[in-house]
């Protein structure tokens, strides 16, 4: 076995993959080697071993504010600030940089800036949003005012991260209804809230949508569906009066304010 | 909520719990596999973790043409954090939302919590918990978790790897004994003891810089380092610097 695998760089190659805990991901190049891939794998273990960090790059934000937002996939660092700006429009700005060859200095890179207009009357946006710097994505909910108010429903838009604009795959904004239990039809008189958490992967999207009406008495639905097809399925799970769900935006609001408090050291400072 | 991957989403409750969904066939609703507790109870866990999702198409405008690292943990190596209140964070191996649970695991007094697997079921051998001090940052990518103190010089940088073969190899200081840590409930003098034993191996490096952000991968680490504070306001601005290891292409 020893000799086996000692004679042969392939295997060498798919137990170090192994060993790693790797997959890979992409085609390898046409000029590199499975040996070469080999070089490259166990160079990169002994270095996460010895853990010696050495700058190979420095650049500068064009903000003073930390970014809402930021990735590192490919060696592209996706960046996005998402600043509330005044009471008729958000500014959202991004910038994706590839760490080996971007210019230092922000003046010298492409840097995205527009604004988000408010939502028409009658539509709410949600605090939650989806933002993917790398793949310049952009998705926010917007909850809609319905009549009669038996069901709840959530508009979701994709947008382009660096421009605003609609994203082509997304065939438009699309609609996902929560269906109030017929049981429990409310006067137009009762106020209710909604919670509303987003998640994307890949061409999937991960809807959950919650409407509180009392401490009592909230439903809510959970939906994933391919959003470049368009067509939300119509399968969300489970009417639950009285049983706690997931963990809402309130809570999210707090971890952020929570987890960067050298940041607000920084604007004092200002 | 979270997705894990394509076919599989995670979402944290209220009552927390982790609640596994299988989301595989879109033409059904999301299926529920499991709910795992948590040992103590906190309104605003978060997960924390990078969302990854390699393909052609999707990668295509991301890949440099000279670009030779092209792979990414296997789904079900990487870890999750799940953080709370009071800089509780449980690191958790994926493996445990891959695997086929043991009917013995769930919780058999209940039929009406027919899906629950208790903490003590899955939790100590799957997690490990730590309690980050305060104002400390950190990041997971793939296996890994890197981990910023503050220090007095600039910051400490630790680097945790839950890769087992990592671990086997004995690189750094390796971690295999339990650690218990208390959580007291709404009664102050009622303490409950939380103890994790997922092994890891444990790296530290110390920088004189002041670190308040990092984003890593398998190939990369990235650091966001605050230099405002020794600038005038006019030039303040944040700086980063993206930084890889020794031999590296």
């Amino acid at each position: 076995m020893h000799t086996t695998v000692k004679n042969s760089v392939e295997l060498q190659y798919i137990l170090e993959l192994g060993s790693q805990g790797l997959v890979q991901v992409h085609p390898q190049l046409p000029n590199v080697s499975t040996e070469e891939c080999l070089r490259i794998l166990r160079e990169k273990a002994n270095a996460w071993s010895s853990f010696n960090l050495n700058v190979t790059k420095k650049i500068r934000l064009p903000s003073v504010w930390p970014p809402c937002s930021s990735s590192l996939t490919h060696r592209q660092l996706g960046l996005a600030w998402y600043f509330p700006g005044d009471s008729s429009y958000k500014t959202v700005m991004s910038e994706v940089v590839d760490t080996e060859t971007c210019e230092p200095e922000p003046e010298n890179r492409s840097l995205c800036r527009w604004n988000k207009d408010d939502p028409i009357p009658g539509i709410t946006t949600a605090d939650e949003e989806y933002i993917d710097e790398t793949h310049d994505l952009f998705v926010t909910v917007d909850i809609l005012d319905t009549r009669p108010r038996r069901n709840s429903k959530f508009q979701i838009n994709f947008r382009q991260l660096s421009t605003g604009e609609e994203r082509h795959l997304s065939h438009g904004s699309q609609l996902v209804t929560v269906t109030r239990p017929r049981s429990k039809r409310l006067s137009s008189r009762v106020n209710d809230d909604h919670d509303v958490l987003v998640d994307v992967l890949g061409d999937r999207v991960a809807l959950y949508g919650a409407a509180i009406v009392n401490d009592d008495y909230k439903f809510w639905s959970l939906h994933v569906w391919n959003w470049h097809e368009g067509q939300q399925a119509h399968v969300g799970i489970y009417f639950r009066a009285s049983f706690t769900r997931f963990l809402s935006n309130l809570s999210k609001e707090y971890m952020c304010r929570r987890r960067r408090p050298r940041l607000y050291q920084n604007a004092i400072s200002c | 909520m979270r997705f894990l991957v394509k076919e599989k989403l995670l979402a944290l409750t209220e009552c927390s719990g982790i609640e596994l969904y299988d989301i595989e066939d879109l033409s059904k609703a999301p299926q529920l596999q499991a709910r795992f507790m948590l040992p103590i109870h906190s309104i605003d866990f978060e997960f924390q973790y990078p969302s990854v999702f390699h393909d052609a198409l999707g990668c295509a405008p991301l890949v440099a043409p000279d670009e030779r690292w092209i792979w990414a943990t296997n789904p079900a190596d990487r870890i999750i954090c799940v953080t709370g209140y009071s800089n509780w964070m449980f690191v958790i191996t994926a493996r445990l939302f891959f695997m086929d649970i043991p009917p013995s695991w769930f919780n058999v007094i209940s039929e009406d919590d027919e899906f629950t697997v208790p903490w003590l079921s899955w939790g100590p051998r799957n997690s490990r918990c730590f309690r980050l001090p305060p104002g400390g940052v950190f990041e997971v990518g793939g296996s890994r978790v890197i981990w910023v103190v503050q220090k007095d010089y600039g910051s400490e940088v630790r680097m945790m790897d839950f890769n087992p073969s990592a671990v086997a190899r004995g690189i750094g200081k390796v971690v295999r004994e339990h650690t218990t840590f208390s959580w007291h409930n709404k009664n102050p003098e009622q303490y409950l003891p939380v103890t994790t034993y997922l092994p890891y191996a444990e790296v530290v490096s110390d920088r004189t810089l002041d670190i308040f952000d990092v984003k890593l991968d398998e190939e990369k680490v990235a650091m966001f380092l605050d230099v405002s504070v020794f600038l005038p306001v006019k030039a303040m601005k944040l700086n980063i610097s993206t930084i890889s290891f020794n031999r590296m292409r």
